[in-house]
Order: C-alpha cells, then structure tokens, then sequence
C-alpha cells in the first residue's frame, strides 16, 4: 500500500509530532517532582483538614473545563489526521468531562446534604473510579491503536464519526450516572459512612485504577514516539501516584491526602490540554512563517524567470537589430542606378554573420540548462511517484482530494534523471490540484496508476476535473498557453521537455466521466540521456 | 566658418557597443546617402573633435561605461544641443520617459523598422540644420551689437520695447532729432529692415533694457 508510506515525513498537526529531547526531559522532570510531592504529602495524608465541599467543586468545574476544552481540541485533530486512536482520547476526555458533572452533583454537602440525584452513601465514590478509569482506559486505546496502519481512512465522513463517538460516550455517562444512583443497590460497598471508607475496599478499587494506569502506560511507553505520547505517559504518572497516596497513605476525606489527591486529578487534565493550547499556537506561529517564506521564495522565482527573459530578449534583440539594418540597406543599394552591388554583398554577409549570432544565443542558453555531468541514472517510477504525492499530501488533504494510486509492484527502472522525472509528476498533480478546485468537495479524486506495457512504462495521472476543451488537447503541451488565470503556462512544455528528453511521450485524453487523463510512456532501460538528446538537438546549419 | 550652403553633408554619429549593429546601421544610413561615423563607447566618442556640419547621434541607451541618459545629461550640461536618437534592446518604459523628457528626438526599440530609424534620423538632422542656422543667425547678431554705440544700444532696447522716438528723447534727455539719427544708424548697422525686424534681433540677443 503506497498510500501508508505517505505519513510522519511532514508533521502537520500535533498528533504526527515527534517528541524532541528537551520535551522528553521535560516530562521526565515534571514526573520527578510529582514522585518528591508525593513522597512529602504521604506522611500527612491523614491529617484532616476539615470539610470544604465548596473546594471540591471548585476543583470539579476546573477539571470539566479543562477536559472538555481537550476534547474539542482532541476531535478537531481526529477530523485532520482521522486516527482512531486520537478519537478514542478524544472520546475519554469527554467522558470525564460529563461524569465528573455527575460526581459533582452527587458529591455529600456540596449542593444538598446527600448529594442530588437520588445518590446514596456509595454513589459519589462509584463516581469518582468511573471518572478516574476513563484517561487511562482511553489511553490505553490510544496506545493500541496509535501505530496501526490503514485506520487513517479520508473517505468517511469526519462529522458523522464524531458525532457517534459522542453519542456513544454520552450513553455510557447516562448509563454509569444511573448506576452509580438509582442502581447503587447493584455495586459493592465502598464507604461505611460519610467520611471513613468500608475496610479494604478503597484499597481494592485504587489498586485497580493503579493496574490499570500502570498497563496503559507500559503500552504507551512500548509505542511511545510522538510528544503527545510523553505527555499521556505523564497523565498516566500522575494518576497513579494519586491512586496510591488516595489507596495507601488516605483512609478518611477531607484529609490533606483527600485534598493532594484532588490536585494530582486536577494536574491531569492540566497536561494535555496545554500541550494542545501550546501546539495550536506553535503550529499556527510556524505556518504563517512557512507562506511567507513560501510567498518570497514564490516572488524571487518569478523575478528569476523576469530577468531571465528580459535578458535573453535583450540578447537577440541587438543581432536582430543589425539583421533588419543590413537587410534594408541591401534592399536600397539594390534599387540605386546601378545597383551597389558590392554594398549588398557586404551587407548580405553581415546579415548572415548576425544570424548566426542569434543562434549562438539560444545556443549557450541551452548549456545553461543542460549541465554536462547531468546524472542519467536508474530511476524507479513508483517511488518517484510516490516521493512527489508525499510533497503534496498536505495540500491533498486541504483541497479535500481523494488520492488513489495503483502502483503496479512489478515495475522496471527506467534510466534518466530522477529530479526531472518528478518535476513532470508534481507538475500534473499541481495541475490536477488546480482543476478539481472548481468540482464539488466530494468528486475530488486524483489517480496515479504505473503499469508494465511490453517495453516500456506507462504512468497515469487522472483528476476529476472539468477536463479540458478537446480542441486544446494538443496545444496545452506548447509553451506560454495556459487554462490558468495566473499561469504562466510553461509546466505541462517543461513535462514534455523532459518527458521527450527520456525518449518517451506525454498525451492528454478526457477521462470518464469527467476530468482529464495524462498518460506518460517511458522506454524501459533508456540507453541514456545523452543520445536522446543528441536525437533531438541536431546541430543547426554548417 | 559662417557655412550656410543650403546642403551641407550631414553626419550621423552612432554610438553602441556592437560592433555588428553598429555596421549595419553604417551600411543603412549609407545606402540613403548619409555618412556615418561609428564609436563603440561615449569614450571613444568624447575623443574626436566633431565635424562643424548637421548631425546627430545615434545612441544605445545601454552602455558599458556610461549609460545614454548620463550621457545626454552631459551635453545638455555642456550647452551642446545635438538631437539624440535613443536604441533600446529591453523597451523599458521609464527610461524612454527619461529619454524623452530630456529633449530626445525618438526612442526606438531594437529591432527597430529601417524606415523608423531613418524618419527619425533625418528628422534630427533637419532640427539641428536649424538650430546650427539660428545659431550662426545669432554669431552675426552679436557682431553687429558690437560695433553699437553706447547711446546706440541704449536706443535701440528702448525701440524695441515700444517707446516712440518723443519718449525715448524725454527718457535719456535728448532732442527727438537725435533719436531719430541714432534709430537710423542702429538701423543700418543691424541690418534691420523694419522695427518689427530689429525686435526680433534684440529678442534673440537677449538684450535687455536694464542691462544696458
């Protein structure tokens, strides 16, 4: 599947960013200091503080915000880089964030003395495991799903994936919530009263979120790669060490245990959201840096190409100022009585010598280009293709562009220049972008197909578009006739240029039902560059 | 040197830095009986002494050393009024604006028409047959202002700036019979056919009343 090669090369939003060293140290630091902060508060853990319901509240809002915000952040990179596995933290995120309302509310003296909802002694407890087995639930999905391949799917519908996603959480909130109430009856014992735990059983229920925390951050750290991945190893930490200061050190609430605990909560669904606040702003900071290095560079080529022109115009201007001089004046001297004979001739040789002068230009304009240690290698067509759909696989996906490629795996090397080869195929993909921007969203689909055909390769490249008038199928190929607005249209003669100096032949035919097909025919194993070119350019004259 | 043959061979100056432009313009000025005379650079130009004859020059406005518009800048500097024909292998709009805001007679675009560079060619020579008439015009003037009296030359800028022979006379203190007589000498020794003749010289004099 050449479609899976096209990843990681080009990070274009959080989820494909490799975690540099310092980010990685960083984490490192912070999972230190959260161990010394544990280490410190343990000791105390049972001290009570006294009852302040309001703080815990206050400290639930936080956390609803936070991982809600994180959960918007989380789906809206689904919709850009579609892996299920940010959809799965996505989808805990949001789950937090609604049973955490659920834990609020049920929470003793915080709104009515026994909680609302219809909670009991146990409800607010159940609750809180639910709320604290979603991160590490979802991570441990994220984790087994992060590197598989093909789960990134363009075709579906982003929205419609969210939205399941969301009913899908929304239920299971209703469901527990419903549970942890009027089902209370159905789980065990957690609380023998409204501060002291049953004996054993807090134990048992920490230890199992601590299990399960422990197995997903194993995974995670099997897996790990992406700054993301660190800091859910962190938020992985960090739960853990609140499950063992709340399981081991914490017997009682209200505690400076109970409280430390609620900060360790708090601190995790700190983490990832700053990394995704910091990412937009870093991302977006480097994007508007890269168009207008883009928009430069874009400037400085058409300048190039200005006084290029400007140049070689300048060049043949003055021989063929000269040509039309002695030309004229051969032209008068021969109406003089008598003729001047040997003033024509001497103009007449004048002119020749002139003429030649205009050839010598577009002589040593040709060396320009061509260089003499022009590399004539061996060069593969699918991974040429494929090297030019990497380059383009960000502005496929911004234009919404179906790409769809049958790279046959029993090609032959053709012989040529690798470079060239790939400017003729990024030259049509531009192409093809540029067509299908005017088709619906959904008809936009890009076909790149190699294929073995006797003695030589055939290379296709399909778009979706309008097509092109059948009357200018030929003439597209010449230079300076564009289709284009602001085109220059000098690619598709560079592409014929470049596909004849191989020996082959580029054509442009309408594809079915619509859009236009190019079809690049390349001899296999092309004796070389050279004596194709030496077929092509004949000397002039003498 | 008051040389006012009415056909004097003109010469067309032509300064451009290749060689074959520069005979092949020779060889098209030639075939219509214009002589010309070729300089690859203003330097090599500046070296010769020009020929007292009609002419003009011929000139690319792109040059190694010192480009054409430097170049006309410098003679219009120099008070030497040669028209200027400008060549331009790039076309550019601003330099030709330049060009003809300066005074240049055409601005021509290489390759140029044949019948373009010799229309214009023969136009500059015309205007500077002219400007050389004036010229000589204004060299016999001044002599003749030469041989004036004071009184004379007094006279005569009040003439012409339309006092009649009483105002004069009450204006410098003399009898109106002696205006009259120096009127008459200044008249003669002018040249001057009528008043309306002599107005015309102290014009192109450039003699002013409150000069004298």
């Amino acid at each position: 599947m050449p479609g899976s090669e096209i990843s990681a090369n080009y990070p274009i939003s959080l989820s494909d960013l490799p975690a540099t060293l310092q980010q990685r140290w960083l984490v490192l630091v912070v999972a230190i200091l959260l161990l010394v902060g544990l280490v410190i508060v343990a000791p105390f853990a049972n001290v009570p503080i006294g009852p302040f319901p309001a703080a815990v509240i206050a400290q639930q809002a936080i956390v609803f915000v936070n991982d809600f915000i994180t959960a918007i952040l989380l789906f809206a990179q689904y919709s850009i880089v579609r892996s299920r596995g940010v959809m799965a933290l996505a989808g805990g995120y949001l789950f937090t964030a609604l049973i955490v309302i659920a834990h609020g509310l049920t929470f003793p003296n915080a709104f009515t003395p026994n909680g609302l909802l219809g909670a009991g002694l146990q409800s607010t407890a159940w609750l809180y495991f639910f709320w604290h087995w979603a991160p590490p639930l979802s991570i441990l999905v994220y984790a087994w799903l992060k590197d598989v391949t093909g789960a990134r799917s363009m075709n579906q519908s982003s929205a419609a994936a969210i939205a399941w996603c969301v009913v899908v959480v929304l239920g299971l909130v209703g469901g527990l919530t419903w549970l942890a109430t009027g089902g209370e009856r159905f789980l065990p014992i957690i609380f023998a009263d409204r501060t002291e735990a049953a004996p054993g059983r807090l134990e048992i229920l920490t230890t199992l979120t601590f299990v399960i925390a422990a197995t997903s951050l194993a995974l995670l750290l099997l897996r790990r790669s992406l700054v993301l991945d660190y800091w859910l190893m962190l938020v992985l930490w960090t739960l853990m060490l609140e499950q063992t200061l709340v399981g081991i050190f914490t017997d009682t609430r209200y505690s400076v245990g109970f409280y430390a605990g609620r900060g360790f909560s708090l601190l995790t669904s700190v983490f990832v959201l700053g990394l995704l606040l910091q990412g937009v702003v870093r991302l977006h900071a480097r994007l508007a840096r890269s168009n207008v290095v883009l928009r430069r560079a874009q400037n400085s080529k058409l300048m190039n190409l200005e006084a290029m022109a400007a140049s070689i115009s300048h060049e043949v201007r003055q021989p063929l100022a000269a040509i039309v001089s002695n030309g004229s004046a051969a032209l008068r001297f021969l109406d003089h009585t008598p003729p001047n004979v040997e003033e024509v001739r001497m103009a007449l040789m004048r002119l020749l010598n002139d003429s030649r002068r205009v050839e010598q230009v577009f002589e040593s304009l040709r060396g320009l280009f061509v260089k003499p240690d022009q590399e004539n290698e061996r060069a593969d067509l699918n991974e040429v293709a494929r090297e030019a759909l990497r380059i383009f696989r960000d502005q496929l996906r911004n234009h919404r562009i179906v790409t769809r490629t049958h790279l046959t795996s029993e090609l032959l090397p053709v012989m040529g220049n690798k470079g060239q080869l790939q400017e003729v195929i990024t030259n049509l993909i531009q192409n093809a972008i540029d067509a299908m921007d005017v088709v619906k969203e959904d008809r936009r689909v890009l076909q790149l197909k190699t294929s073995l055909d006797m003695d030589s390769i055939l290379l296709t490249v399909e778009d979706s578009g309008p097509g092109i008038d059948p009357n200018k199928t030929n003439s597209v190929f010449d230079a300076f006739v564009t289709t284009k607005r602001d085109g220059m249209g000098l690619g598709l003669a560079i592409c014929r240029m470049i596909v004849e100096r191989h020996g082959g032949k580029i054509f442009l035919e309408p594809a079915d039902p619509n859009g236009c097909v190019f079809r690049i025919i390349l001899p296999i194993g092309t004796p070389g560059l050279r004596k194709a070119e030496q077929d092509i350019y004949q000397p002039l004259g003498e | 040197m008051m040389n006012t043959r009415p056909q004097e061979q003109a010469i067309v100056f032509v300064i451009d830095d290749d060689e074959g432009l520069r005979q092949g313009l020779a060889a098209l000025f030639r075939s219509v009986g214009l002589q010309a005379k070729l300089f690859g650079s203003v330097a090599e130009f500046r070296e010769t002494s020009l020929p007292d004859v009609p002419s003009c020059l011929v000139l690319d406005i792109r040059l190694p050393e010192i480009g054409g518009l430097e170049f006309q800048a410098d003679l219009a500097k120099a008070d030497i009024h040669i028209p200027i024909v400008f060549m331009t292998g790039y076309g550019d709009i601003p330099m030709s604006v330049r060009a003809m805001k300066a005074g240049a007679m055409e601005f021509l675009t290489k390759p140029f028409r044949d019948q373009d560079m010799l229309d214009a060619v023969q136009l500059a020579i015309e205007q500077n047959r002219k400007q050389r008439k004036e010229a000589v015009l204004t060299l016999k003037l001044k002599a003749n202002l030469e041989t004036l009296s004071p009184r004379e030359r007094q006279i005569m800028s009040l003439v012409a700036a339309g006092l009649m022979n009483k105002q004069i006379a009450a204006e410098i203190g003399v009898s109106e019979v002696t205006v009259k007589v120096h009127r008459g000498s200044v008249m003669r020794k002018m040249g001057a056919k009528s008043i309306a003749e002599l107005v015309r010289m102290v014009d192109a004099l450039g003699v002013r009343l409150k000069s004298i």
